[in-house]
């Protein structure tokens, strides 16, 4: 390998915050999936769930602490990338296993009524978050984040400064988190579950604000993000080349995640239709 | 609600929420303490591209301005590709050397190494002085690679009050250090 590549591999950044946080969200589930197991709860906690969700965690390390974030300062299309992985993949993975319930059943008694308290019906908490995440308004938020981190003054700043950088993937990460959660119908299940049209609308709408910061990033005749321009260029590839990359990946295999979630919530519904047939076919009488 | 977790209808223990409470407010304020993680290690670019001999080097200092106390510095080295005259590629393996000197020839000067070790991106080099005193002290960046040995030379206004920064040498002491290090980072 050539030296070049295996440097730029071998910078990762071991931060303990995060490290912290990964290890005991993998404890409670890990222990909360084992606890299931053990009562033979086997349609909650499966293995294909246990899959996506530790998938889910490595490539969180990935994104945060490998070259993917390191190099996302010296090349743009690397921190599309990091933000691709942060808004989509990992949010899907995570969610697709749907930690909530399991991670549960890890907690001690106390709170575990404790949280389940502020869940039931009635519970002030449960009204105010089914008053403030409704599909919509968590469409606005994860849009917004979206288009208010490409802001080149923030986007700068973001880059200038570690707090702020922090920021922009906490708020990217949590803006998914909330956005994918009533997609994917994962627990807690606080509200109705939005309707099939309402799911996949909001999925199509999420196409036309990437295409537009994705077109124009691949389409101005300028460096949008200073800080661009002060960092080595090391790869063969100038400040607009890795511009133009950078909005290309925003634009096509973005909007593609899109149209691939509308698809796949498409299958399952049919799925579960075909399989809602089948079974009311079994409990009708036999005409015969 | 989903009903597959378990629920109980054993009293709500009454410090429970105080202790959540607390742990994350604790989480948030280990969270907010992180800093200055950035693709370069840190700091604001002093350099950009200047031209030393056959080398274009780049140097971050953090924190910028400057202030008595630990200086980090990351340097970034790269040469002209010799397959494409219009590409830049990283200079890697090179020596690379920190110093500073002050006006005052009785203030002592300072010199460390940069090394890919110490560096987050391990195309870079990074290195710490320990600054004790504040005043117009000048910094040179001495790089020796195949290609030669050269130097770059900056100013570096350091401000703040004189301070006495015992470096510890046992392994507790580096053990602290270390992990001083890691949190400032992270």
């Amino acid at each position: 390998m050539p030296p070049v590549v295996s440097a730029a591999l071998a910078s990762w950044e071991w931060r303990p915050t995060i490290l912290v946080g990964q290890a005991l969200f993998l404890a409670l589930y890990g222990v909360g999936w084992v606890r299931l197991r053990r009562r033979r709860r086997t349609g909650l906690a499966t293995p294909s769930r246990l899959i996506r969700y530790l998938t889910g965690q490595a490539l969180l390390t990935l994104a945060l602490l490998s070259f993917i974030d390191i190099y996302g300062g010296l090349l743009l299309y690397m921190h599309m990338v990091q933000h691709l992985l942060l808004l989509m993949f990992i949010p899907v993975l995570l969610l697709w296993a749907d930690p909530f319930p399991i991670m549960m059943w890890a907690l001690p008694v106390p709170v575990r009524d404790w949280v389940a308290g502020h869940l039931q019906d009635g519970a002030p908490f449960r009204e105010t978050v089914q008053r403030i995440t409704p599909l919509g308004l968590l469409y606005g938020l994860y849009v917004g984040t979206i288009i208010v981190w490409h802001d080149p003054d923030l986007y700068n700043l973001a880059q200038d400064d570690g707090l702020i950088h922090d920021l922009e993937h906490i708020s990217f990460f949590g803006a998914a988190l909330l956005f994918w959660w009533p997609i994917l119908g994962a627990g807690p299940h606080i509200r109705r579950r939005a309707s099939l049209v309402g799911r996949m609308s909001v999925l199509i709408l999420c196409i036309p604000p990437h295409v537009i910061i994705g077109g124009l990033l691949s389409f101005v005749e300028f460096p949008v993000y200073e800080h661009y321009l002060s960092v080595p260029r090391f790869w063969a590839m100038d400040v607009m080349q890795d511009q133009r990359l950078a909005g290309i990946i925003m634009w096509i295999p973005t909007s593609m995640m899109y149209v691939i979630g509308v698809v796949i919530l498409l299958a399952r519904h049919l799925a579960a239709e075909e399989k809602r047939k089948r079974q009311n076919a079994e409990v009708a009488p036999d005409p015969a | 609600m989903s009903d597959s977790y378990p629920r109980h209808s054993r009293p709500i223990h009454a410090g429970i929420q105080r202790y959540v409470f607390l742990g994350l407010i604790s989480l948030l304020l280990v969270t907010v303490r992180s800093s200055d993680v950035l693709a370069h290690g840190g700091g604001t670019p002093v350099t950009a591209d200047e031209p030393v001999g056959p080398y274009h080097v780049y140097v971050w200092i953090d924190p910028w301005p400057a202030e008595t106390g630990r200086l980090h510095v990351t340097v970034a080295i790269s040469e002209t590709d010799p397959q494409d005259p219009e590409e830049q590629i990283p200079v890697l393996g090179a020596d690379v050397t920190l110093s500073m000197e002050h006006p005052d020839e009785t203030i002592e000067s300072l010199s460390a190494q940069a090394t890919h070790d110490q560096a987050v991106n391990k195309l870079m080099y990074e290195g710490d002085l320990i600054v004790e005193y504040p005043g117009e002290w000048r910094m040179t960046v001495s790089m020796e690679g195949e290609a030669g040995a050269y130097a770059l030379e900056l100013p570096v206004e350091v401000t703040g009050e004189a301070v006495e920064v015992i470096v510890r040498r046992d392994h507790w002491g580096n053990l602290w250090l270390w992990l001083q290090r890691l949190f400032e980072r992270n």
